[in-house]
């Protein structure tokens, strides 16, 4: 199976998503911002980037831009909830545009996440 | 021998027969037409087979010396010997054409030497002996200016004329039984001689021309070689053009799928910004409405120090005219207690005069009272003076708190409304540089199919080049040909410039011009690297 990194400043949510997908038998590892995020991408070398977009230190749109320009093939899943005026739907958007493999409203269900890591892995 | 001095020679021996030849058929027709009733008396229907046979007999004396004079073939040269026996052959031709014909002339006064049948056959030997005689006019013609293979070609198509002939002598001296003896023996010895020189010209195809085969073999070989190359030429143009064609289609293909991903990304991109326009309006009303009443308090704010000192300055101004009645209250006192004085006095002077004062008394006292009225009057407006002082200070004192009260409980909300702007002020930051990253990204995406969409654009100028470098290829390889043929012509086959080597340059030259450019777009592709960018 894929080695997954979840980037994801939500404890409950990085804990919850490290649990359905390890249970997928997955190899998964959690990062609490874009910041982290980057430095266990750069040991961990998965093979899929599951990440929030509103984050401290380092947003998701960030992490995205950066890890496509180091590798524009890299499997990326962007998930968003939104916050306050930002909605998760242009969160989401912009992830898309940006040339992620998926798309995750928060909050979503275990099957729409193993669907988006399916597709995102091309499996 | 020189080959001119050998061909002057020749015409020389082959005129003088021809000459004598000629004489004597002349004397012999004379005499025919001469002696004719003397030997129609004398020979009746023989006279014709006298005459025919008298001229077969210089026709085959003629064609005897004929072939003494064209021996030594060894001496002559390729074209010389072929010249001659084709001489040789059109003179036995043409004889016996002629004695043919006029046998057939003489028919209708002759009875019963020729026949019905032998007539077809003698026409059909005519027929023969003319296409014969055309034919090697025609290889005549060829032996000057053809080549060995059409050369080749006019003997193979001679050679069976030749046979056919000699079987249509061989049938007409079978069938024509009336034929005379005489005759029969000369028509005999022309089909002998026929086949003697079916033989000969066997033998000539069979020599290989010795004097000019080494120059002409090199010719050839030359314009073999060049020819070669010729081809290669147009193999390796013909390989140039499909690589152009692929390379052409292969470009289109891309320019259109790029093109429609910058349709596509540009579409997305225009929504996305449209949205965010949108979605950035609504957060700046929100902004502008935290704004408004931060500026609405703020005003107020403001005002407060102004307010307050028209406040107090009011509440100066009313206490300074409470303060001028109060000093008039003073001097009503003033006043009163004058009179008073003033009455007390009177009454004392009123009592010193007595009776006569009784009246004055009575106003004295009168003005008395007066005074301590008004002394009252004048006690009870100061009371009523501090009262309103009191009352203006107190009420202006509690207009003004209720105010700023009013106000401050408004101002209460101002931590609220900016903690809400600095939460829009945060999203707003946070949309817009996710809205510039997107679109910084989108746009270098776009920049890069643009770029793409400029190669595709740009090798078709590669294209070109490459079309004008087969043209120039071609032209050259034209112009050499031309120069080939010229040289050709003017040295008659003696070239002494190796064109084929000249060819092969102009193919060499090519290749490596091809080579030194860039190769097609799926050379580029294969790498998977961006396509090469070559300044003109």
């Amino acid at each position: 199976m894929a080695k997954i990194l979840v980037i994801d400043d939500e404890e409950q949510l990085r804990d919850l998503l490290k649990q359905m997908l390890s249970r997928d038998g997955h190899d998964v590892t959690t990062a609490f911002d874009g910041v982290e995020g980057i430095r266990v991408f750069n040991e961990f070398k998965p093979d899929l980037v599951i990440t929030d977009i509103i984050m401290p230190n380092k947003d998701g749109i960030e992490v995205i831009t950066e890890l496509l320009s180091k590798n524009p093939k890299i499997a990326i899943i962007a998930i968003s909830g939104g916050r306050r005026a930002i909605t998760a739907e242009f969160n989401l958007e912009s992830a898309e545009l940006l040339g992620v493999k998926g798309i995750l409203s928060k909050p979503f269900t275990r099957e729409q996440l193993r669907e988006a890591v399916k597709h995102a892995l091309g499996l | 021998m020189t080959a001119k001095s050998k061909k002057t020679a020749l015409q020389n021996g082959t005129g003088r027969i021809l000459f004598v030849s000629a004489g004597l058929m002349l004397v012999l027709m004379g005499g025919a037409v001469f002696f004719s009733p003397y030997l129609d008396s004398q020979l009746g229907n023989y006279k014709e087979v006298l005459f025919l046979g008298l001229a077969m007999v210089i026709t085959c004396g003629s064609h005897w010396f004929l072939l003494e004079t064209m021996q030594s073939p060894q001496t002559l040269s390729h074209t010389e010997r072929v010249h001659a026996t084709n001489e040789k052959l059109r003179y036995i031709l043409n004889n016996i054409t002629r004695q043919v014909e006029s046998t057939l002339d003489n028919k209708g006064t002759s009875t019963g030497v020729i026949n019905i049948v032998t007539d077809k056959l003698a026409v059909t030997l005519i027929e023969c002996a003319e296409v014969l005689a055309e034919r090697t006019a025609h290889l005549n013609a060829t032996l000057q200016t053809g080549s060995n293979e059409t050369l080749e070609m006019a003997r193979e198509t001679l050679l069976p004329l030749i046979d056919e002939t000699a079987d249509a002598i061989t049938k007409y001296l079978n069938v024509g039984e009336n034929v005379d003896a005489q005759l029969r023996e000369r028509i005999s010895k022309a089909q002998h001689l026929l086949l003697e020189l079916r033989g000969a010209l066997a033998e000539f195809a069979q020599q290989k021309p010795a004097d000019s085969s080494a120059e002409l073999s090199a010719c050839i070989e030359q314009t073999g070689a060049m020819f070669d190359v010729h081809l290669k030429i147009d193999d390796f143009v013909n390989q140039q053009l499909e690589v152009v064609s692929n390379d052409t289609n292969e470009s289109a293909i891309a320019l259109v799928l790029h093109m429609r991903n910058l349709s596509d990304n540009a579409e997305n991109l225009v929504r996305y910004i449209n949205a965010a326009i949108t979605k950035i309006s609504a957060m700046d009303g929100g902004v502008n409405e935290s704004v408004e009443f931060i500026v609405r308090i703020g005003h107020f704010i403001q005002e407060i120090p102004a307010k307050i000192s028209a406040d107090i300055h009011s509440i100066q101004g009313a206490s300074g005219v409470i303060d001028g009645l109060s000093h008039l209250v003073d001097s009503i006192k003033e006043i009163s207690f004058q009179t008073d004085i003033l009455a007390v006095n009177a009454s004392i002077q009123a009592a010193h005069a007595g009776d006569a004062g009784l009246g004055f008394k009575i106003v004295a006292d009168e003005v008395r009272k007066l005074a301590v009225n008004s002394n009252q009057a004048a006690e009870m407006i100061e009371t009523g003076l501090s009262e309103a002082r009191k009352t203006i200070q107190d009420g202006l004192k509690f207009k003004f708190l209720d105010e700023v009260m009013q106000q401050m409980s408004e101002a209460a909300r101002v931590m609220d409304v900016v903690q809400e702007l600095e939460n829009s002020h945060e999203d707003a930051r946070q949309y817009y540089r996710t809205l510039f990253t997107v679109i910084n990204q989108n746009n270098t995406k776009l920049a890069a199919d643009i770029a793409e969409v400029l190669g595709s654009i740009q090798y078709q100028d590669i294209v070109r080049q490459r079309i004008e470098r087969m043209q120039s290829a071609t032209q050259r390889r034209n112009q050499l040909l031309l120069q080939f043929m010229e040289e050709l012509e003017r040295t008659n086959g003696h070239l002494a410039d190796d064109f084929a080597e000249q060819m092969n340059i102009v193919l060499n030259d090519y290749i490596e011009q091809e080579s030194y450019h860039g190769n097609s777009l799926n050379s580029d592709a294969d790498n998977n690297q961006p396509p090469k960018f070559e300044l003109f």
